[in-house]
């Protein structure tokens, strides 16, 4: 009732026009669907949002597993290393938001201090549209990293040490063996963080509501904060209901080509 | 049994559509009548008055203020309990208001800003409240220009209490050091000579830009487009591709990226107050906080002029619910008469809020703050000149949302401004549509 309820609800909206206080939504077809793709905005925020998405995805997975690699060396410290790693993913978006845009503030924050180490002035990272969607993903990258990291670390701890011993027996370098080995064998990992790293960004919203707004200028609009836009500053709920059946439909269509396609690279 | 099955399958799932159907046609939308009251908490010695539910978009200092007004309106008498539900900002509050409509259980009082009330207007969800004034508490409690601006076909429906306007603020030793005059400028043009003259002046070791824009709020733009002699609209027709309009923005796109003298900020307060800007334009509102975080002095000035003044009213307003019972309408018009005869002055005092109600109006102790700091008085001045949006920002909802996009994206991208406002013309142009019917049904004489 509470899971698919609302998805009923929300297909029966996609097909109306309503401000959420007026008596009544009135039935418009798929006028919401075709006002969507005959905007010029829509397919840009279709497209940014993939940008994110590759970009969070694959830079969180690919730091994370060195980051676990590190982790597995039993060196000094490494617990308590594990441990700060992980403390972003347990802090709540808008308290990580508001430390980044301490950091980011050109005229007072530690971005200034270090751009002018070099010689150089900060980047208005959130007030300049080239530079906004790059800022958040950094934030993003930042806040799964730790989750991605120890994961992968356990995932490592599990492959048994004699099959990694009999591979150095046998002349394999540490390169060959984590190509060879170690990778192959994370690959059910690789697999459940793939597709709960791509539902998270596709997600992506406390971050982009404190930090910019999704602005300047739409500049960081991923489909997610679309929705909420249309949705609440606009009153649109056709559109933003529209909105989110299409958002329902990529995911559905990823997961599926995900579990159809890429299952068959898993070694489990 | 795979065929039972798959028909069985069928037979549900059509059930199941039909049913859905039949129920989703009655569950969006809102029913007419007396909605229940939103929960809360009553303290048990208030437990048998009459209960009013404020909700209240005001957050930290001014939703402390309003708490002890509220406080004193429950010690003086023994028949109703005000409670306030607080909301961090307007968006968050017209949220949840529209969907306590969905839920038919709503608050009595909410505090609706100038740019949001008409939607609840156009729903037909506001009380009337004409007929609640008596010889006691007439519209003479209120200030005439503002309560006017609540006013449609002779109604109350949005009575004046946190009312504000811009006003031009200037860091008076930034201005003493470049060779400035001790005053704000008469014109945008003479603001952009200043800014020319500032070019490399450098306060507390960094760079000083005359003006920090900010891209979160196109009130500022509204004023400025009437200065240029333009305007969002004429009516419900859109005027924003105007040559005048165009000309509005092209100033700022100039004097940002040709000039490099002004630029977009993050937070306009926190720049000024750092003495990143020599100048911002920011509420009324804003005055009291920017005294207390500002370490050097300031001064308030009238926004610039260019061909005409350019001052729109700003801020919020009381509404009543129309769907809140009879008694709970009555109680909370007792709230209001408190606020407006008792409260506003203490409000004014210490919000830095425009005082719009007799009481503060002719309050000894207002008077004497505004000679004290007459920033204070700069900004009641300047009412003189001010007037409400136009249409199009009060009652085309997206209107703000698509500006907002305009004024960043030639504010932080050097976008052309006579492209990108013909560009939002068309974009709302289906939502002026939407609107119209309605607004010419209740609103348009």
């Amino acid at each position: 009732m509470f899971s698919y309820w609302p998805i009923v609800e929300n297909v029966y909206l996609s097909f109306t026009t309503w401000d959420f206080i007026s008596s009544q939504a009135d039935w418009v077809g798929l006028l919401n669907y075709q006002a969507l793709f005959s905007s010029w905005s829509f397919p840009q925020v279709l497209l940014r949002t993939l940008v994110w998405v590759v970009v969070v995805v694959v830079v969180t997975l690919v730091l994370g597993l060195a980051l676990a690699l590190l982790f597995a060396q039993r060196i000094r410290g490494a617990t308590a290393v594990q441990t700060l790693a992980f403390a972003p993913h347990v802090l709540s978006g808008a308290a990580i938001a508001t430390i980044w845009l301490f950091i980011f503030d050109p005229n007072h924050g530690l971005s200034r201090l270090v751009f002018e180490a070099f010689g150089a002035s900060s980047p208005a990272w959130t007030t300049d549209d080239s530079w906004a969607l790059w800022a958040l993903i950094i934030v993003s990258i930042w806040k799964g990293l730790g989750f991605v990291a120890i994961v992968y670390l356990v995932g490592i701890q599990q492959i048994p040490a004699e099959v990694l011993e009999a591979a150095r027996i046998d002349g394999a370098g540490r390169w060959t063996q984590f190509r060879r080995m170690i990778f192959p064998l994370l690959s059910p990992t690789t697999f459940f963080l793939v597709i709960t790293q791509t539902i998270s960004a596709f997600q992506a919203f406390d971050v982009i509501a404190m930090m910019t707004n999704g602005g300047p200028a739409r500049s960081t609009t991923t489909l997610s904060w679309f929705i909420y836009d249309e949705a609440f500053n606009r009153t649109n709920v056709g559109g933003s209901s529209a909105a989110s059946m299409i958002m329902f439909v990529v995911l559905m269509a990823i997961t599926v080509l995900q579990f159809r396609f890429v299952e068959r690279r898993v070694h489990y | 049994m795979t065929g039972t099955s798959f028909s069985r399958r069928r037979l549900l799932a059509g059930v199941t559509a039909a049913a859905a159907s039949l129920a989703l046609t009655g569950c969006v939308g809102r029913r007419d009548g007396d909605y229940a009251q939103v929960s809360g908490q009553v303290p048990e010695r208030f437990a048998r008055r009459e209960r009013v539910v404020l909700w209240s978009a005001f957050t930290s200092h001014n939703a402390t203020v309003l708490q002890s007004i509220i406080d004193g309106f429950n010690a003086s008498q023994q028949d109703i309990f005000c409670e306030i539900q607080l909301f961090p900002g307007y968006p968050a509050l017209d949220s949840k208001l529209a969907a306590s409509f969905a839920v038919a259980q709503v608050p009595d009082l909410v505090t609706l800003s100038d740019v949001n009330w008409n939607r609840y207007f156009l729903a037909e969800t506001l009380e009337p409240l004409s007929g609640y004034f008596d010889a006691g508490f007439g519209p003479d409690a209120f200030h005439p220009r503002f309560l006017a601006e609540g006013t449609i076909r002779d109604q109350v429906y949005w009575l004046p209490w946190a009312r504000s306007t811009p006003l031009f603020y200037y860091n008076k030793e930034i201005f003493a050091g470049a060779g400035l005059p001790d005053r704000g400028p008469k014109t945008f043009t003479e603001l952009r000579e200043w800014g020319h003259e500032l070019k490399g002046f450098t306060y507390r070791g960094a760079p000083v830009r005359m003006r920090g824009y900010t891209g979160k709020d196109d009130w500022y733009f509204q004023g400025s487009s009437w200065a240029f002699d333009g305007s969002y609209s004429d009516g419900m027709v859109s005027r924003l591709s105007s040559e005048q309009t165009v000309a509005a923005l092209e100033f700022d796109r100039a004097f940002i990226h040709d000039d490099q003298m002004a630029y977009l900020a993050d937070d306009i307060n926190a720049d000024f107050a750092a003495g990143v800007t020599a100048t911002i334009c920011n509420s009324t509102g804003a005055l009291t906080s920017l005294l207390k975080a500002a370490t050097f002095e300031f001064g308030t000035a009238f926004l610039p002029e260019q061909d005409a003044p350019g001052v729109p009213t700003g801020g919020s307003g009381l509404a009543v619910m129309r769907n809140s019972t009879k008694a709970r309408k009555q109680a909370t018009w007792e709230v209001i008469r408190y606020l407006a005869e008792k409260g506003a002055p203490e409000w004014s005092l210490n919000t830095g809020y425009l005082p719009v109600t007799a009481s503060s109006l002719n309050s000894p102790k207002i008077k004497e703050r505004n000679a004290a700091t007459p920033a204070y008085q700069v900004a009641q001045d300047q009412l003189s000149r001010a007037r409400q949006a136009d249409v199009m920002r009060r009652y085309v909802n997206e209107t703000i949302s698509e500006m907002l996009i305009v004024l960043q994206k030639v504010y932080a991208s050097n976008a052309d401004p006579g492209e990108t406002l013909r560009e939002a013309t068309r974009n709302l142009d289906p939502a002026i549509q939407r609107v119209l019917p309605k607004y010419r049904r209740l609103v348009a004489s």
